[in-house]
């Protein structure tokens, strides 16, 4: 159970395996969470389910704020590649089942498909290209989007200002709505 | 997806467009205006960012997961019969739980069909890490085959990527719902958890641990054949490899049957399963599961489970309802125990193996004693062997050997409640026996009368007066009180005596043991005749008594006597003589008959052999003959006997069990032997960590051990921690009366230390003192004795005296070669001090030529160490010699 520290270093580091590891724990979590929250009449909110979740994680040990904004950070991290994983499955399933997963972006860009769930997955690749410029901003994003915190409850764990975090989101977000655009403008 | 071009650099888009965002709408046109004209396709991306910055898009709605968790939970509702998931079809869910659902499932092969139980597994656990490590897992769970274990037939990843696992599907109902409708008899249920035991062991032999085992995990046939369910699924499925409960684990496991460990994030392992198997006995014996299980609010259930449960007899006692084919009298006592002992709170302090805890069952039901004891120590010295000719029963020893040595007070503590308790079950079983053997009923009554008077304290008036008494003190009260109480009783008395004085031996008080063996003695040859059987057991005691403390000499008569008379009564009663055999073979082999020693133990394992005898015998009987190999150096052949008497042990007693002391020792011998020096101190240090766990007094096993082990210190060049603890055997050999093997041993090796690390006089004073032992006891072991004069005699030459030192270590030479003409290395040593002596007479050639012959011998030592040591010695020899020759 004290590994947790060493697996959020790591897996913040780039182990994919240490990164599954926390990442499989949080999960579950999550689900237990939710399904208490659904029981008790609120709704699943995720500021409260990544929380919650920490809350059962760090459990007696004295994690540091170090440990804290890792385990932030992969969380959100872990929560943008289910989702695109989700999304590659059910696409494939409606598809008839046995496709090749990597043709599916393929799939998905050509057609002409605005829901969400394409919109999603154009995201996931507007954060790569964000990545290359500015990693810092995908991080913010990840947390803010995919995990559902905000902005004065990202400010300690990244330590910086609420102000600068404002001013970054709002360079991020045009920068990936751009981003979003312009592969539908490529089409239309 | 725009890319960057050759017209612009998205970095500095950005910083532009930061810069802009910031100002007025004014100035943001002026600004925008001034950059088109330096930048235009850079000031063109910038414009595309600030009318995305005034829109609405994706990242203004909420976060995805919570539709995902959502979506996750709604399928994990759905039933998904009627699917194909892998080869299978899925024809109706059966069960739920919180792995995933399972379903029963069909497959058509070859023109037949395959029904199976399909385990589909729920989103969550299906990560790359998890799912690899599934893969891995089910090869080596496939491989389970066992009739008591539901077999794997087929896994893989379903379609939408979860886990799923085909196994075969059994037609059962839960073991606890089994026996209540089928009204199973105790014999009948403790047979179910037999089998069940044995299951568990194939595969904790296989190292795969259930850690999940429940009523519901074992599921019995209309034919009562119990089968496992989801073995090592747990651990398959365990995504921090630990099965903690913590967490996630929490939705894998049952918090109502797992372990203490479970809930604290310990290390999970085959005590693990024995404690759940612990829980299933308790539940098919009471009806119910321990008062603390049955709050389930998981918290709370944390705290409940670390504190022990009530044992069945008391539960099953309060119940007001319950199936009539149990009953209280049949739970008290040994069951009470068995069942306490598997949900022991440590993992160490249970069973530590479902096969041990199969093995107690058995013995429970075949009448025969059962290896677990309520928390006591009963370890063996010498004898090995339990006997009781009092009517009183095994239980009822322990019993005293419990309140004996434990320095509690008797009233303020709950212990002295649950003993006061156990005493009136464990005199109510000595009733229940005593009515089985008719004569003997009167006489257990009075050993329960006066045992009761012990410590259940009767007369709270009569003790008020003194006080609350420790244990010890009811002890004493009690071995006095044998003479007042029991004064008409002579033979009872006698009885007791002996078996007071088993106890007190067991403790190491040597001294206070022979006093009541002869007492025992002498009230046996006048109640029964000097030939009667009778008298041979009290003979046995005493002259094992004499023989450990080194007054060998008067042993043997003893012992020889005992055999005369008990010969005669071979037939009824093997086992008495198969002891006495024992104890002679042990008094001879001290001797250094060792070939005798060794007859009469081989005669002694015959009759042991035999059936209805004790299995401990055996266990001492192995160990006996591994010393005896051991002393005729036959080391290959001792070691797999004394690894297997030490395997013995501790499945019987327990990892750490105090008879572990004496046998690592010999276990030492042998690696001493083969040279594994680094096993050998690795042995020694646990020699040490288990006798003082278990021996917080003087005992002459823990001043072994750490004479022992302070030796193995030194031998690795540290002298200072070495001789501490040589010292502190010692001091603990001195003050138990001991001046046998014991003390002799230690006292050498300090000589020794001191000598190698050069303090001559001091080392000359030790080895002195051990050699006046020596010759003060004609029992003392000769070979040790023999040694010590070889050593003695060097240290004496160092010191510059050559010519007692020749004389000395002539005669020891002698001696070791017609005595133990296979005593290579005793001889070695012997011949190194004439060496020593040689130089110190300065006999120089001679001293090299003697020498040269103790190192020639390859086979010798395989101490480098010691080689070394001597090759030294040698060039110094030579040295000499040749500076002489000038």
């Amino acid at each position: 159970m004290g590994d947790i520290t060493e697996w959020l270093g790591q897996a913040f580091a780039g182990d994919r395996i240490a990164a599954d590891r926390v990442f499989a724990r949080v999960y579950t979590d999550l689900h237990a969470i939710a399904a208490r929250q659904t029981r008790q009449g609120a709704m699943a909110h995720t500021t409260s389910l990544v929380h919650e979740a920490w809350l059962r994680l760090a459990g007696a040990e004295q994690l540091d704020m170090n440990s804290r904004a890792h385990f932030f950070a992969i969380a959100a991290r872990a929560m943008r590649q289910i989702t695109i994983d989700r999304i590659r499955r059910e696409q494939a399933d409606k598809r008839g089942g046995g496709l090749d997963i990597t043709a599916l972006d393929t799939l998905l860009h050509d057609a002409a498909d605005v829901s969400d769930d394409a919109q999603l997955f154009e995201l996931d690749r507007a954060l790569a290209a964000l990545g290359a410029i500015d990693p810092d901003a995908v991080q913010l994003v990840e947390l803010r989007y995919f995990a559902g915190l905000t902005l004065d409850q990202i400010a300690p764990l990244l330590g910086t200002s609420e102000r600068t975090l404002k001013r970054r989101w709002r360079t991020a977000r045009a920068f990936l709505h751009r981003q979003l655009e312009g592969s539908s403008d490529a089409h239309t | 997806m725009p890319t960057p071009e050759a017209g612009f650099d998205a970095r500095r888009a950005l910083q532009e467009f930061e810069r802009l965002s910031e100002l007025s709408d004014d100035a943001c046109t002026q600004a925008l205006a001034e950059l088109a004209a330096a930048a235009p396709a850079l000031a063109a991306e910038v414009r595309a960012l600030l009318v995305a910055d005034a829109a609405q898009g994706l990242l203004d709605r909420g976060s995805p997961m919570a539709l995902i968790v959502e979506q996750d939970m709604e399928q994990a509702r759905v039933d998904r019969s009627g699917e194909v998931i892998g080869a299978y079809q899925l024809i109706a869910r059966i069960g739920r739980g919180g792995m995933g659902d399972v379903y029963r499932a069909s497959r058509d092969t070859d023109g037949f069909r395959q029904i199976v139980a399909l385990k589909l597994l729920r989103r969550g656990l299906d990560t790359g890490e998890m799912v690899r490590r599934f893969v891995q897992e089910r090869r080596i769970l496939a491989r389970l085959e066992h009739p008591g274990i539901a077999r794997m037939i087929d896994g893989g990843l379903s379609h939408d990527g979860l886990p799923w696992l085909a196994m075969e599907l059994i037609d059962g109902l839960p073991i606890t719902e089994f026996a209540r409708r089928a009204g199973l008899s105790l014999r009948a249920r403790i047979e179910l958890v037999l089998a069940v035991c044995d299951a568990v062991d194939y595969a904790h032999r296989r190292l795969i641990v259930h850690r999940d085992l429940k009523p519901s995990n074992v599921l019995v046939t209309p034919e009562a054949t119990p089968r496992l369910l989801d073995f090592g699924i747990a651990k398959l499925l365990d995504q921090d490899e630990d099965g903690t409960l913590t967490g996630t684990g929490m939705h894998l496991l049952s918090p109502v049957y797992a372990a203490p460990e479970q809930f604290s994030g310990e290390p999970v392992g085959i005590t693990t399963d024995v404690y759940a198997l612990g829980l299933m006995l308790y539940e098919l014996l009471t009806e119910t599961l321990p008062q603390q299980r049955r709050d389930t609010a998981l918290a709370a259930l944390h705290q409940a489970v670390l504190s022990p449960p009530a044992p069945p007899s008391s539960v099953f006692a309060a119940m007001t309802d319950r199936s009539s084919s149990l009953s209280v009298r049949a739970l008290v006592g040994d069951l009470d125990t068995i069942t306490l002992k598997a949900l022991a709170l440590e993992p160490d302090r249970r069973y530590a193996s479902a096969a041990a805890l199969a093995d107690d069952l058995r013995r429970y039901l075949d009448g025969h004693p059962i290896a677990a004891r309520p928390d006591t120590l009963s370890y063996r010295v010498g004898k090995f062997v339990r006997r009781h000719r009092g009517g009183v029963s095994a239980a009822a020893i322990s019993l005293i050997a419990l309140i004996a040595g434990f320095g509690f007070a008797l009233w303020q503590t709950s212990i002295a409640r649950d003993q006061a308790l156990r005493a009136d079950t464990e005199a109510r079983r000595a009733e229940i026996q005593a009515t089985r053997a008719t004569e003997m009923g009167a006489r257990t009554k009075r050993v329960k009368n006066f045992l009761m008077t012990v410590f259940q304290q009767e007369d709270p008036l009569r003790r008020d007066r003194r006080g609350p008494l420790t244990m010890a003190q009811a002890f004493d009260d009690a071995l006095n009180r044998i003479d007042h109480d029991l004064a008409d009783d002579p033979s009872l008395q006698g009885d007791l005596l002996d078996d007071f004085g088993e106890i007190l031996s067991n403790q190491g008080e040597f001294e206070r043991a022979e006093k009541m063996f002869q007492r025992a003695l002498a009230i046996a040859e006048k109640i029964h005749g000097p030939n009667d059987p009778a008298v041979a057991e009290s003979l046995i005691n005493l002259a094992v008594i004499a023989d450990v403390r080194g007054q060998g000499g008067g042993s043997k008569a003893l012992v020889e006597r005992a055999v005369a008379i008990l010969e005669a009564g071979a037939a009824t009663d093997p086992e008495a003589l198969a002891n006495a055999y024992n104890a002679l073979g042990n008094i001879v082999r001290n001797e250094g008959d060792l070939a005798g020693a060794s007859k009469y133990m081989r005669r002694a394992l015959d009759l042991y052999e035999q059936p209805g005898s004790d299995p401990m015998g055996r266990l001492s009987l192995l160990y006996n003959l591994a010393i005896i190999l051991i002393d005729q150096e036959q080391y290959a052949e001792a070691e797999p006997l004394i690894r297997e008497a030490i395997t013995l042990t501790e499945e019987t007693q327990g990892v750490d069990a105090a008879p572990l002391t004496i046998m690592l020792s010999s276990l030492e011998q042998i690696l001493v032997w083969r040279g594994a020096l680094d096993e050998e101190f690795a042995v020694g240090e646990r020699r040490v960590a288990i006798a003082r766990k278990h021996f917080k007094a003087d005992h002459p096993w823990l001043a072994g051990a750490l004479a022992a082990h302070g030796w193995q210190i030194v031998g690795k060049g540290n002298w200072q921690q070495g001789e501490a603890l040589l010292d502190e055997g010692i001091a603990m050999f001195r003050r138990l009366g001991d001046t046998n093997m014991g003390l002799l041993g230690a006292l050498r090796y300090l000589g020794v230390s001191q000598a190698r690390r050069g303090d001559v006089a001091l080392a000359f004073a030790t080895l002195d003192q051990a050699y006046a032992y020596c010759r003060a006891n004609t029992g003392a072991n000769k070979l040790m004795c023999a040694t010590i004069r070889a050593n003695r005699a060097h240290v004496d030459a160092m010191r510059g005296n050559g010519v007692s030192a020749l004389a000395e270590a002539d005669l020891a030479l002698a001696e070791l070669r017609e005595r133990f003409p296979r005593s290579r290395d005793e001889q070695a040593q012997a011949l190194v001090a004439r060496a020593a002596a040689l130089f110190a007479l300065s006999r120089f050639d001679e001293a090299v030529a003697v020498q040269h012959q103790v190192l020639d011998d390859r086979e010798l030592v395989k101490d480098d160490g010691v080689r070394n040591e001597r090759q030294a010695t040698l060039d110094k020899y030579v040295a000499a010699a040749a500076t002489a020759k000038q």
